[in-house]
């Protein structure tokens, strides 16, 4: 599970709410994934799941990455590219889904996807928050 | 991108706007014609003669509307006659203008005639008179290869036709 | 009109070869029109110092400057001559194009029914620029203007009488011509700004190599065949044969043979009918934009594709954290639906009902999109070979041909985005997906092919992911200047310059 961390908030309210949104979401996805309901329906639920993060990750990074071109960040291209990566592994994931071993599914899911956006946030998003500061 | 066709294209619309420009050629009027104009602006009499004004009626005008005279507005129409020798080119009577017909009779026509020697006869009423002409005038005109010929009248000349 | 919109089509797929469709004429008539006009306001203010007011002086100065100095006003007065009656041609033009293609109703009838003005102040500007030179064919064109203003009840006397013998023409008659002539234009200018003011970024500056390639043209016709005038004015004569410049002075003939209220009934029927044009045309179905608040975090990306500047930003109502929301203008939407294909939350991914994107149009929604899209490709039981994705103003797919072939259609290929696209391979709904456009240039939305190739180039937000096959898809032109029948005939395989130009 991922669990919101104080250091994740990059001062921009708008981010901040769409990171817990997105989080909560993974935590939610996780959950779903996790119950003994029988194969067809977990499918079913983990589709669910994965195609409303799509779209939120999508929005998210849309809106992130125009905060960034507007206050000029200069770390813009490497951060978009990471964002270009997840979404790529992302559907990825999604075309995997009907060939997935529903005991691992769950398992790669949260390292996968969990990990990245703990990864991300610690990384390239704290990058934003100390140029937002600087910049101060 | 074609050059020789870029330059063809522009050179059918060189031509486009060249030739429009001015061709074809628009004849406005034969060799062996001429024009001649019958125009005028002018006042008919009026068809009441002015009234004098007794001292009562002068005394009862307002201070800046005292005068002498009253005249009607309506005017006469002109009676208007034009003669090529034997051929009527024009033969009507032109009326005032205006909503109380109190304003110039104005006429302006056209006649296209071929050249050479006219016999021009324009009689000309503009009294109250029924019958008759006020102004009776012949001309013999040689006229030119598209000469511009304008029989006018004017309180001033009169009948002038150049 | 398809006639005409064919007729156009091929001039177009013509000029594009000749041009390559940065310079096609054809797609920028508008920014020509707008060129010639400032060659000739530019020759036009070198003429005016030269030019002498008097009524003899007139004549005398033109024939100076013609003759005598032919290399700088003399060719500048031929810049002045081609380039309005150029002026005329790509005006009309430009309306038969526009009218070829329907683009006059809806939030397009402000730019049609400001336009007609233009027409009449262009022709008044051209005809007292005529008028000036006092030559026999000025005369003929001011006693017939003359004659045609007399049917006006206006004045108290014929005007034409001021032309009925050479004392009465004096030199204040010309300061006002003069006056006339600059003030019109001016007043062409306003209008033709005016014009363009319901365009987004509308195009009136010519790429240089046409404004080049153009005053070449201009210099090569000016030398070859300057502009003359005719003989001196001579009231005492009637004009003899007149060359007349039929791009200006096309109805005076017919005011030699017509009364000239039935001239006037023309004219005004001719402007009437053509301001009352977009009321009477038919109507394409518009659809309006709605945005969805849940789904919609002001990213922006709409506002940046809509061709009409529909969409602004306007500060939350919903209380959500989020800065700003995209609000849509329904007098400038013309249900394009490219933003729909711009929005990030239209994931078809999403399942279900859940597809509801921030943006989308009212009567064609994501949702029907995606439904449309499986109907269409599971309805015939084999997975269909080839999709084609077609924009409603591009050719008709005769799907009847070929049983693995399939169409769907959308109001313009930008609705159908990358991850649409991503979503019908990835879900094995078709083997390859072809998107039938309109021709470059001739995008009904102006912007949408532009941004298709964009984003599907990975480009432009939304873009198509890199994990996607590029020999799985093509986009093709579909439109009236390209083959109606390629969206069966493309082969993935070989690229669009291998394959056999068919016209």
């Amino acid at each position: 599970m991922l669990e919101w961390k104080d250091e994740y908030r990059i001062g921009i309210e708008a981010i901040d709410h769409e990171h817990r949104e997105l989080i909560d979401l993974i935590n939610r996805a996780l959950t779903a994934m996790a119950t003994d309901a029988p194969s067809p329906q977990r499918e079913e639920a983990v589709r669910e799941h994965l195609g409303e993060i799509h779209a939120q990750t999508s929005a998210h990074f849309a809106l992130e990455e125009q905060e960034m071109v507007q206050s000029n960040y200069p770390g813009f291209a490497d951060h978009k590219a990471d964002h270009e990566a997840l979404l790529d592994t992302l559907l990825d994931m999604m075309d995997e889904v009907p060939e997935e071993e529903c005991g691992t599914l769950p398992q790669r899911l949260e390292e996968r996807l969990a990990l990245w956006f703990s990864n991300h946030f610690k990384t390239f998003d704290a990058e934003i928050h100390r140029f937002r500061t600087e910049a101060n | 991108m074609n050059p020789i066709r870029a330059t063809l294209v522009y050179v059918v619309l060189a031509g486009l706007f060249g030739v429009l420009s001015q061709f074809p050629i628009y004849p406005r009027m034969p060799e062996d014609q001429a024009m001649i104009r019958l125009t005028f602006t002018l006042y008919g009499d009026r068809m009441e003669a002015c009234r004098q004004l007794t001292q009562e009626e002068i005394a009862k005008l307002p201070q800046n509307m005292k005068r002498k005279e009253i005249c009607e507005r309506a005017r006469a129409p002109l009676y208007v006659q034009l003669f090529d020798g034997d051929q009527v080119l024009f033969d009507k009577e032109v009326p005032p203008s205006g909503f109380r017909d109190d304003g110039p009779s104005v006429l302006y026509e056209s006649f296209p005639v071929p050249i050479g020697t006219h016999k021009l006869t324009v009689n000309f009423r503009h009294s109250r008179r029924a019958e008759g002409f006020d102004l009776s005038e012949t001309v013999h005109v040689d006229l030119t290869s598209r000469q511009h010929l304008v029989i006018d009248f004017t309180d001033q000349y009169g009948l002038s036709i150049r | 009109m398809n006639i005409a919109k064919r007729g156009f089509g091929r001039l177009e797929s013509f000029l594009d070869k000749a041009f390559g469709p940065d310079l096609n004429p054809l797609c920028q008539l508008g920014a020509y029109g707008y060129f010639c006009y400032w060659i000739v306001a530019a020759s036009g203010i070198y003429l005016y110092i030269a030019f002498d007011t008097s009524i003899t002086g007139v004549y005398e100065s033109m024939e100076y400057l013609t003759h005598d100095q032919w290399y700088l006003g003399g060719l500048l007065r031929s810049f002045h001559r081609y380039a309005s009656d150029a002026m005329v041609f790509f005006l009309f033009l430009h309306l038969f194009r526009e009218l070829a293609y329907g683009r006059l109703t809806g939030p397009r009838a402000f730019s049609w029914m400001t336009g007609v003005p233009l027409i009449l102040f262009l022709y008044a500007a051209g005809i007292t620029g005529y008028w000036l030179v006092w030559d026999e064919l000025a005369q003929y064109i001011a006693i017939k203007s003359a004659e045609w203003l007399d049917w006006l009840p206006i004045f108290s006397e014929p005007i034409a009488r001021n032309f009925v013998s050479p004392d009465r023409v004096d030199d204040r008659f010309f300061s006002l011509m003069i006056f006339i002539h600059i003030f019109v234009p001016l007043f062409l200018l306003l209008l033709m700004w005016i014009h363009v003011q319901r365009i987004t970024k509308p195009k009136v500056n010519l790429p240089r190599m046409a404004a080049f390639g153009f005053l070449g043209m201009l210099t090569a016709l000016s030398l070859i065949s300057p502009a003359t005038s005719h003989a001196a004015a001579d009231l005492s004569k009637v004009p003899a044969d007149l060359h007349l410049d039929w791009y200006y002075l096309a109805l005076y003939p017919l005011l030699d043979y017509l009364p000239a209220g039935v001239v006037w009934f023309m004219a005004a029927g001719f402007t009437i009918a053509l301001l009352g044009l977009p009321a009477l045309w038919t109507k394409p179905e518009r659809q309006i934009a709605t945005v969805h608040l849940d789904n919609c975090n002001g990213c922006e990306w709409c506002l940046k594709d809509c061709p009409y500047s529909a969409i602004s930003m306007v500060p939350r109502t919903d209380g959500k954290p989020y800065r700003q929301q995209a609000a849509v203008n329904p007098n400038l939407c013309v249900g394009c639906g490219i933003c729909a294909g711009s929005c990030p939350t239209g994931s078809p991914y999403r399942r279900g009902e859940r597809l509801v994107p921030g943006i989308e149009l009212e009567g064609y929604t994501l949702l029907e999109l995606r439904d449309r899209l499986t109907s269409v490709c599971t309805g015939s039981g084999d997975t269909p070979k080839r999709l084609v994705v077609r924009c409603s103003h591009a050719s008709k797919t005769n799907t009847e041909d070929d049983p693995a072939i399939v169409e769907l259609e959308v109001p313009c290929v930008a609705m159908f985005s990358p991850a649409f696209l991503d979503y019908t391979l990835a879900q094995g709904l078709a083997d390859e997906v072809v998107l039938a456009a309109c021709g470059d240039g001739e995008c009904f939305n102006r912007t949408g092919l532009q941004w298709t190739r964009e984003r599907f180039a990975r480009q432009r937000d939304p873009r198509l992911r890199g994990r996607v096959n590029d020999e799985k898809w093509r986009i093709v032109n579909a439109g009236s200047s390209g083959d109606p029948g390629i969206a069966l005939t493309t082969e993935m395989s070989k690229q669009p310059d291998e394959e056999a130009v068919t016209e």
